[in-house]
């Protein structure tokens, strides 16, 4: 299940664009590398990047809790909040990133139009992420969560910028 | 002519759905069906009979012994099944490509025809909607009214937006607005002209206001409704307009549906999604999917 694509030490690459599918994680250590993830909507994205590690990560999660089907968590826990992040801090600490570098952006949890939203599920995704991390003492250092827009959202492993792209307009976390 | 009349007009110029979609629907419909008939129905075109054998054998279904014969693989799918994947692949020549107007690449539309359908049959058998029949074939054409205004009407999506955003409007009342039709009316006038039911043009007609639907056949509106949002909302091909459409409470309360079973049926869309997806991208491309589209 782990995703870990190149290893610290290794020789760089050119760059690669590297796409995290809905309910699915990605983690490099290559400093050539973006990853991508499109078509956040009430969907969360978080990347973590830890600048002395070298290690970045991305999820996009679908759902807030993973209770709703434990059988589906087993196969996809990147599909939840509360299971894919905790597999994905879990990758990160193995791969050799430390909590206390660790800079986490968030992105996504969006909603239809309307007051009367039902199910809320942007909300609630959102408020199980930002309680996880916390949980973990990891803080969000930026984010663009909310409205109705779909996002996409990069992580350049470069420099560690995060970026949104939503409605054609790109602009850094 | 004002813009509604040649949007419109253009629906003539898209091609028809294939003859054997309209068949099979009716005779399905009957209350003896006699597998050779149907089987015979298929096999009159060549192109769909090697890609309905095709689709049977694929490693999603995992038979252990291969399928050499359209009444063999009848047998084993169902009928159901069956004119799904027909229906499947008489659309995806349409959909499966960019959509100019609306911002989407070839698989947008199509991952959110399949994913709106597969919820709404979900949705249907969870809830056991009395609709359910009708859910896959409404859900998979609910968008059908923007491949006719993003690709063969070919609209400027640039007012559309200006609008939206300086009104504060939904995306199907800002094309109302600027072209005097949304795309959900311009579905269901394309699906009356390929000769599906009533009920069904009519479920998707009032897609984004389910409300609005004649009461007898609000259900299945409310279903597509829901089922829309939901693909949206999990980021099941969407395009520039995003999230950008109203839920109507009311209809997830008349169908009964919470968020308990929104989620559940959530994380089943987007496994079977993706089985569907690589399923249908083993069929040979070209010659429209084998299926026969005829021109009006």
């Amino acid at each position: 299940m782990t995703q870990v694509l190149d290893r610290p030490g290794q020789i760089l690459r050119s760059k690669r664009s590297i796409c995290v599918d809905i309910s699915d994680m990605k983690m490099t250590c290559n400093r050539e590398d973006v990853i991508v993830t499109y078509s956040l909507g009430s969907c969360v994205g978080l990347t973590l990047f830890d600048p002395l590690a070298g290690i970045g990560a991305m999820i996009h999660c679908m759902l807030p809790m993973s209770k709703i089907d434990p059988e589906k968590a087993r196969l996809k826990p990147y599909m939840f909040v509360d299971t894919g992040v905790a597999a994905m801090l879990n990758d990160m600490y193995q791969a050799g990133a430390k909590r206390q570098n660790l800079i986490a952006k968030v992105a996504g949890a969006g909603s239809p139009l309307g007051r009367e939203e039902t199910f809320r599920i942007g909300q609630r995704n959102y408020t199980i992420l930002r309680k996880f991390l916390w949980k973990n003492n990891i803080l969000i250092a930026k984010e663009d969560v909310g409205g109705s827009k779909a996002r996409t959202l990069y992580l350049h492993m470069a420099d560690g910028r995060t970026t949104v792209k939503s409605e054609g307009q790109e602009v850094e976390l | 002519m004002s813009e509604r009349e040649n949007i419109l007009a253009r629906i003539e110029t898209v091609p028809s759905l294939p003859s054997v979609v309209i068949k099979l629907r009716q005779y399905l419909n009957e209350p003896d069906v006699n597998f050779d008939t149907l089987a015979r129905m298929i096999e009159y075109d060549p192109g769909l009979t090697a890609n309905v054998l095709q689709l049977s054998n694929s490693a999603y279904f995992g038979w252990s012994k291969s399928i050499s014969t359209v009444k063999e693989s009848i047998v084993r799918l169902g009928t159901n099944r069956i004119f799904q994947m027909v229906l499947c692949m008489s659309v995806a020549p349409l959909v499966r490509k960019p959509i100019k107007g609306y911002d989407m690449d070839s698989e947008g539309l199509w991952r959110h025809s399949i994913s709106t359908a597969i919820c709404a049959e979900l949705v249907a058998a969870e809830l056991q909607l009395t609709c359910g029949g009708e859910a896959f074939t409404a859900g998979l054409l609910h968008d059908m009214g923007k491949i006719v205004l993003g690709t063969f009407v070919d609209i400027d999506d640039g007012p559309i937006k200006e609008v939206m955003l300086s009104d504060q409007l939904a995306f199907n009342e800002a094309e109302q607005m600027v072209l005097g039709i949304d795309h959900a009316e311009v579905a269901a006038a394309l699906l009356r002209a390929w000769n599906l039911p009533d009920h069904v043009a009519e479920a998707v007609r009032w897609h984004h206001q389910p409300s609005l639907a004649p009461e007898n056949q609000r259900e299945l509106a409310d279903l597509v409704h829901v089922s829309d949002i939901l693909c949206l909302d999990f980021g099941f091909g969407g395009g520039v307009d995003g999230l950008s459409y109203r839920l109507d409470r009311s209809a997830g309360e008349r169908l009964g549906l919470g968020v308990g079973v929104a989620e559940k049926v959530g994380a089943q869309v987007m496994i079977a999604v993706n089985e569907l997806d690589s399923m249908f991208s083993t069929v040979r491309e070209g010659e429209g999917n084998g299926v026969q589209h005829s021109s009006r």
